[in-house]
């Protein structure tokens, strides 16, 4: 499937609506922190003293084609990647259960609130990995962050 | 470009992966924690890079000695030498060599200046002093023996986390092995860690990328056989 920017920008709404209803307030943060990072890009072959004088690459804002990107990468992270660093330390460090606590002498707990293995590992979790795939079959990985 | 159809399908498809309970949980779940399970799976490859080299690895509690149940792993930086919390790091044994990997611990920089490494490896005789003394861990010498910075990106890399710790490798002594590891690729990363005794970089290493994760286990092995 081939996106245009009207079909990217209608899919983003969307997308980041389903995100809003979620609550997942961490993952829009991190979209509109790639948003506002901005896409490197090497500066157009050109003729003239002028270039030589300066950097070749510059930063442009990403475009709606290249966001939907950024969010399925990110979505990618979340839901497949972070099952998976669950299920790998698990075996990795035989252990069943691992905390995560913090020196409570120096640290709040508020700010860093206790977390588990199992936090990492919901039930039927190779559902989401499923689900994912479907989505890359409909539109494949493209690398548009050279950043 | 995609016709209504298409762009429906891709919609549904999108619309089931975030309703399914599985996702609600993750996708809620504190960045934080993203971060020190990334820390916890970068110190269970080097567990395991271990026992490639021939060495063997148990999990020991800081109060409970070996095989605490449950495992824990500090949640932020700390003393190497807490016990406040059971926290556990990895006794390693390799021929003659003795040492632990940690994760989230402050040493102390060749300038005196304290410095929090993700995930560590400490020779441990000198750790043991650092346990019985309740002192801090030294970043020089044959003690602090390899450091790994660890990020779980959620957002586009920028290389601000890279020269933050160039900044800190510079005020540590000469180590076995100085990398920075990430979940995701980035060519400007790449770029800046290209210049020589820069740490080396090890970026989009996630477990859903079978080589990547042989890449730094094998980097990991090497340099342990070299040492040991």
């Amino acid at each position: 499937m081939t996106l245009t920017e009207d079909d990217a920008a209608k899919l983003l709404h969307s997308v980041l609506n389903l995100l809003q209803l979620s609550s997942a307030r961490e993952v829009l943060d991190g979209i509109e922190e790639s948003r506002r990072l901005g896409i490197e890009e090497l500066l157009p072959e050109q003729k003239g003293l002028e270039l030589k004088q300066v950097a070749r690459t510059r930063r442009r804002p990403p475009s709606n084609v290249e966001l939907v990107h950024i969010v399925l990468e990110r979505l990618h992270q979340r839901l497949v990647v972070l099952p998976t660093l669950g299920t790998a330390i698990r075996t990795r460090l035989g252990a069943h259960d691992v905390l995560w606590r913090v020196d409570t002498e120096f640290v709040s707990v508020d700010r860093f609130p206790e977390a588990r293995l199992s936090d990492l590992l919901p039930d039927s979790a190779e559902n989401l990995m499923l689900a994912f795939a479907e989505i890359r079959k409909l539109i494949p990985p493209q690398t548009v962050e050279r950043a | 470009m995609a016709n209504n159809q298409e762009l429906n399908e891709l919609l549904n498809a999108i619309n089931n992966l975030l309703n399914l309970p599985a996702a609600q949980q993750l996708l809620q779940l504190n960045s934080n924690t993203c971060e020190r399970a990334y820390e916890a799976y970068v110190l269970s490859l080097c567990v395991e890079a271990v026992r490639r080299a021939g060495g063997t690895a148990e999990l020991k509690g800081i109060l409970s000695g070996a095989n605490p149940n449950p495992v824990v792993l500090r949640g932020a930086p700390g003393s190497m030498a807490s016990r406040n919390q059971n926290f556990a790091f990895a006794s390693c044994a390799l021929r003659n060599k003795r040492f632990e990997f940690h994760v989230d611990v402050e040493y102390q920089g060749t300038s005196g200046a304290p410095h929090e490494i993700d995930v560590s490896m400490c020779d441990e005789v000198h750790a043991e002093a650092v346990r019985n003394t309740n002192g801090r861990p030294k970043a020089d010498g044959n003690k602090l023996l390899m450091a790994f910075e660890c990020k779980f990106y959620e957002s586009t890399p920028g290389v601000s986390l890279g020269r933050t710790f160039v900044g800190l490798i510079s005020d540590c002594g000469a180590l076995r092995l100085k990398a920075f590891v990430a979940n995701l690729t980035s060519e400007k990363l790449g770029l800046y860690f290209s210049k020589s005794s820069r740490p080396q970089p090890f970026l989009g290493l996630i477990p859903t990328d079978a080589a990547s994760e042989e890449r730094f286990i094998r980097n990991v092995e090497q340099e342990l056989r070299k040492w040991a």
